[in-house]
């Protein structure tokens, strides 16, 4: 839950009444991502980006949507996002509850610290934010076709999905994932996506201390075409170390009774 | 959805609570949870994240010898994948009323001990009194991590650091081996605290864990902690394919000396196509759950009554 109201008025009481949501010690936050000045660092390895990473607290270039389909709208009316209803009146799962985030969305949100480990036939990558891991399978092995499907032998869709990758030349990793619950939003504000959803993460790496990413989702039961969801640059970390920073249901509970729900809507009342 | 909040808790409530089994049973959410059940266990036959089947443990523990120094790799309770579920309390001390299972209590860890509330053990309460943190999602911690649901995890080291991603909640911790000392003043207790970690032979991987935050439990009945707890994993590698893991916990507020919840527990090293079936804890589908069962196990009682 650490850091989450950052940008509001809101986030600094919490941050300032509760102890425990002190900002994360250690890792970096935005002022020290933003202060990360460590040049290029040499050329980067070969296919590989192991080791820890710096980004932002939220993406720098956040994509907007497309024309949605009927069923896209039906879907996102039913959503009420936090920057529109505040903290008070949305029904985003994770902002109320600390659902996990899923993907897409934990890479495009909360970026403060992220690692990946190269091992045999898969990538691994390690999020800060909510310790939560995934795996690429660089086996070359085929993407599930009927996640979330009633015959028997169909996956259960996951907060993490199927995810499959391939590097293009030495120097970037594309990745495809699908299979992704479709109780998650895309971003805060509330994109919804089915369980057929393809988003591809495309990662290149163009010198040692540079990681950058672009992510794309394709859902058209959803959306009318593809779209960039956002696109993120990543700084080598110096130290390699990462921060514990963990949404607590909790605190988010103590949070909402205290003061996130008392305050309402958030629009002062009129005079 | 099913798969990792039914594996979490819901799985060993139907142990525990065989009257609730048929509430569960009448749950919707759980559905599919039957399903993945069925695929996961039917005739034995045991899936991995991406439904391929996992082979069956070999019955004898042979294999090559252990590489040096090297735990790379998945692992997996063996010879059951869900020998490390502990619904009731770690495997060399559950709690059963067994005099060998008394933990060595200082009165503070007796008295703490009796204010937490679990749903499993000699002292489980229905689920509406329940105080348990992880029933409502708060982060399941260290040691809690390996001492209940332990089951699929996966290892990894480069030069200063060994790192474990679990199947259970989904999480990772890592471990320092870069030679620095553990820190002597804890400015901010973590979930997953500090720990490091050393080889003290060519088979066998050392940790000490401190700073542990005093919210979590150790285990799934409610065993107690204090700011003082100091845990040591011990990961000996017999062969090629055995991981054998021992624990001891050190806590002399709560404890008056050392135990060890688990002893040479076997893992099993799986083949590197193995992917780990996500299992998350999800606060919103827990809350739902607990309502539902909790007002359903009210209605039962009531029901009895008349």
């Amino acid at each position: 839950m650490r850091n989450r109201y950052t940008g509001a008025t809101l986030g600094l009481i919490t941050v300032m009444a509760f102890s425990s949501l002190a900002w994360a010690q250690g890792g970096y936050r935005n002022t020290e991502y933003d202060k990360l000045n460590i040049g290029r660092g040499g050329p980067a390895p070969k296919r590989d980006f192991s080791g820890s990473w710096a980004g932002p607290i939220a993406i720098d270039r956040e994509g907007v949507a497309p024309p949605l389909t009927p069923l896209g709208q039906k879907l996102m009316s039913a959503n009420k996002p936090e920057p529109t209803f505040h903290i008070s009146g949305t029904n985003d799962p994770y902002a109320r509850m600390c659902d996990p985030l899923g993907f897409p969305r934990n890479m495009v949100f909360e970026l403060r610290g992220i690692a990946f480990a190269t091992m045999p036939d898969r990538i691994l990558v390690l999020n800060q934010y909510q310790r939560a891991w995934r795996e690429i399978w660089m086996d070359g092995r085929e993407l599930p076709k009927n996640v979330g499907g009633t015959a028997k032998d169909a996956p259960d869709p996951r907060y993490y999905g199927y995810s499959a990758g391939h590097w293009e030349g030495d120097n970037t990793l594309v990745v495809e994932t699908t299979g992704l619950d479709d109780k998650t939003w895309l971003t805060r504000m509330g994109y919804p996506h089915t369980m057929e959803a393809r988003v591809q993460e495309r990662y290149t790496r163009p010198d040692h201390n540079d990681l950058q990413l672009t992510i794309t989702v394709d859902d058209p039961k959803i959306y009318t075409k593809p779209f960039v969801l956002g696109s993120v640059n990543f700084k080598w970390v110096p130290d390699q170390q990462l921060a514990e920073q963990l949404c607590i249901p909790s605190e988010m509970l103590q949070y909402l009774n205290l003061i996130g729900d008392p305050a309402g809507s958030g629009v002062p009342p009129s005079k | 959805m099913a798969n990792r909040f039914v594996a979490a808790a819901i799985l060993v409530a139907v142990l525990a609570f065989t009257v609730l089994a048929f509430t569960v049973l009448a749950f919707p959410a759980l559905t599919r949870a039957q399903t993945t059940d069925r695929r996961e266990s039917g005739k034995n036959i045991h899936r991995d994240g991406w439904d391929r089947i996992v082979p069956p443990a070999p019955k004898d523990q042979k294999s090559e010898p252990a590489p040096v120094r090297d735990l790379t790799g998945i692992w997996e309770p063996t010879p059951g994948y869900r020998d490390g579920v502990f619904a009731t309390g770690p495997r060399e001390y559950p709690s059963d009323s067994k005099p060998e299972h008394e933990l060595p209590f200082t009165p503070l860890g007796l008295k703490t001990w009796k204010e937490h509330k679990p749903g499993f053990g000699t002292t489980a309460v229905p689920i509406a009194e329940n105080n348990d943190p992880f029933d409502i999602c708060d982060p399941i911690g260290f040691p809690r991590l390996e001492l209940f649901n332990l089951r699929a995890l996966q290892i990894f080291q480069t030069k200063s650091q060994v790192a474990i991603v679990y199947q259970n909640d989904q999480v990772w911790r890592n471990i320092w081996m870069d030679g620095r000392e553990l820190p002597k003043e804890i400015l901010e207790p973590r979930w997953y605290g500090y720990s490091v970690g050393k080889w003290v032979d060519d088979s066998t991987f050392v940790t000490e864990t401190v700073g542990l935050d005093e919210r979590t439990w150790i285990d799934n009945v409610g065993r107690p902690h204090s700011d003082e707890l100091k845990v040591t994993e011990t990961w000996h590698r017999v062969n090629h394919d055995i991981l054998e893991f021992t624990m001891t916990v050190d806590d002399p507020k709560m404890y008056t000396k050392p135990w060890n919840p688990l002893n040479k527990f076997r893992m099993r090293l799986q083949p590197e196509w193995f992917d780990i079936r996500e299992m998350i804890c999800s606060a919103s589908e827990a809350q739902e759950y607990n309502k539902t069962v909790a007002e359903q196990a009210v209605a039962d009682k009531n029901a009895k009554k008349k």
